[in-house]
């Protein structure tokens, strides 16, 4: 039965804080906010002397579900990502009442069965740093059977683009992996998105 | 029963094969049918932005881009 708990609607963004990334960034928070979820990352919640990983298992626990992009992980080899998935697979595991439910997404089909094989169960999808098909990935996975076409998040995603552009030339941010740009991001998503369903 | 020249008779079996040939291959070409893992009511873009705990000047600077940009 469907309910409107923030933990529900909440969905942990295990992401790659890289500035070619950020297209798929963009495509994966507005895609969220298209089917009604709120984007959640690390960047959102200030240090405050906390250790990161700490913040982030805290944020995973708040969330019903996460993604774990896990297109990156090459040369140079980063762990961050994958050391995360483990984290949700054992939040699954060990509290299951957290019912706690992730996705995988992959560079390359398949790309995954060479360097993490256990996961191969859990249905990687890829995405080939295509916003579109990052778009795909997160409407096939968690949204409604109706709403918005990949297409139509698609143009929301190249508005958002616009409109992020500037808001990182307004803080001086090389990107958005910043606590403020981040969280004026997910806001000129959640506009573009209401403008949107209110045009419709 | 009807008699069905030999020309006649290739012809139907290689329609026929070219049927099953295009079911195969839309079997294997079509991924699973549904992904889908978690299904909610979606949040309106306002709830989000409660839930997400955004401020005025945040929304505010927001719709400044979009309106500047589009």
């Amino acid at each position: 039965m469907a309910t409107r708990q923030p933990y529900d609607h909440s969905v942990f963004l295990n992401i790659p804080f890289d500035v070619t990334y950020e297209p798929v960034f963009l495509a994966i928070i507005v895609s969220l906010v298209a089917i009604g979820r709120a984007p959640r990352c690390v960047l959102e919640i200030p240090s405050q002397g906390r250790n990161r990983l700490d913040r982030i298992l805290q944020l995973m626990m708040d969330c019903k579900v996460s993604v774990h992009d896990l297109s990156r992980i090459g040369t140079p080899a980063r762990f961050n990502m994958p050391f995360e998935l483990g984290i949700a697979y054992a939040l699954r595991t060990l509290k299951p009442e957290s019912e706690h439910l992730f996705v995988i997404l992959e560079n390359k089909p398949h790309s995954l069965a060479s360097v993490i094989s256990d996961m191969r169960a859990y249905d990687p999808i890829a995405h080939e740093n295509k916003p579109l098909r990052a778009i795909s990935a997160v409407l096939d996975s968690l949204g409604p059977s109706k709403g918005f076409s990949a297409q139509e998040v698609h143009s929301l995603w190249k508005r958002l683009g616009r409109a992020s552009r500037k808001l990182k030339r307004e803080a001086g941010a090389k990107s958005v992996f910043t606590r403020t740009v981040f969280n004026k991001v997910v806001a000129a998503a959640t506009e573009v998105v209401r403008s949107a369903n209110t045009s419709l | 029963m009807r008699k069905v020249s030999k020309r006649a008779n290739e012809r139907r079996t290689s329609v026929a094969r070219k049927v099953v040939t295009s079911r195969s291959q839309a079997f294997y070409a079509v991924p699973k049918l549904s992904r889908r893992i978690h299904v909610v009511a979606p949040l309106s873009a306002d709830e989000i932005r409660e839930v997400l705990n955004i401020s005025k000047a945040d929304l505010d600077a927001a719709r400044r881009a979009i309106k500047a940009t589009e």
